[in-house]
């Protein structure tokens, strides 16, 4: 006879939230660098024009 | 200074590489939920298997690859080898988040704890601060080759770490359970899941690549900034 396997689908569920949080919000934080380098690039050259 | 003219492109490269890799977790969430069996024993949480691994793996492969770029530093001198350590440690300590927070919600259904002070959770624990440490190092020290030099010895001392984290379950009494592919014999672990955690790894493997390309890229960018600020005062 086998067992049923514990209900224990929540902790599942916050693993698989958490992951993409971490990952995802570490991908915007390089994008908005990247976004903040140019706009003061773009911002120096403006006076100079 | 052609070098820096490149870093726009690398940066672009490094964010699509790294987009590629937040799309691939779709297929390994697809591939875990509805491909792999559920564990008898553990239920459904066992499945968290397949994020707490691979990001391990990122984790402690860019936390090695600081201390061995960081002992060529200290050789060859070489600015781009300091550049690929300090961005393989943000992603490195970007890994470990995932790595410490997937593993106590893993342990709490299967050893009933959040946390157990056993030899390979500390030593995982003490790898994050210390790579944290290594950033705010890198962060307060102003001159580039102080800098380099400093932080590429923490690196190294970071690398003789890992093969302590990696052996601890088999040289100290601990709850964690020892390692089920990379080990002597063949893999234990029934072929789909096996696939599915390969894939995981391939995918965290491109997002390591993606993030640390992009983290690069934005080094190399924010250096010539400071080039081209400095050419204007003179």
């Amino acid at each position: 006879m086998f067992a049923e396997p514990p209900q224990n689908g929540g902790y599942m569920l916050a693993a698989y939230i958490v992951t993409p949080v971490i990952l995802g919000g570490y991908w915007v934080r390089l994008w908005r660098r990247n976004a903040n380098l140019k706009r003061r690039e773009r911002e120096e050259q403006l006076p100079k024009r | 200074m052609e070098q820096y003219g490149n870093a726009d492109r690398i940066i672009r490269r490094g964010l699509r590489l790294s987009a590629v890799g937040l799309l691939g977790l779709l297929l390994v969430y697809v591939l875990a939920l509805k491909y792999t069996p559920v564990e008898v024993r553990q239920g459904v949480a066992q499945k968290i298997f397949y994020l707490h691994v691979p990001a391990a793996w990122s984790a402690l492969l860019a936390f090695s690859l600081v201390g061995l770029t960081g002992a060529l530093y200290l050789w060859l001198q070489d600015p781009r080898l300091d550049r690929f350590a300090a961005a393989s440690a943000e992603v490195g300590v970007t890994f470990s988040a995932v790595m410490l927070t997937t593993g106590p919600i893993w342990a709490k259904p299967i050893w009933g704890t959040w946390w157990t002070w056993d030899a390979r959770l500390t030593l995982t624990l003490f790898l994050f601060f210390l790579f944290v440490g290594y950033l705010a190092l890198r962060a307060a020290l102003h001159d580039p080759a102080e800098r380099a030099r400093f932080s590429a010895v923490v690196g190294i001392l970071g690398l003789l770490l890992v093969p302590f984290i990696h052996l601890s379950v088999y040289l100290f009494r601990t709850l964690h359970p020892q390692p089920i592919v990379l080990k002597p014999s063949a893999p234990s672990l029934p072929p789909e899941m096996l696939r599915t955690l390969l894939v995981s790894t391939l995918v965290f493997t491109l997002l390591y690549i993606g993030f640390v390309t992009a983290r690069y890229g934005l080094a190399l960018a924010a250096e010539r900034r400071e080039l081209e600020e400095g050419s204007d005062v003179r």
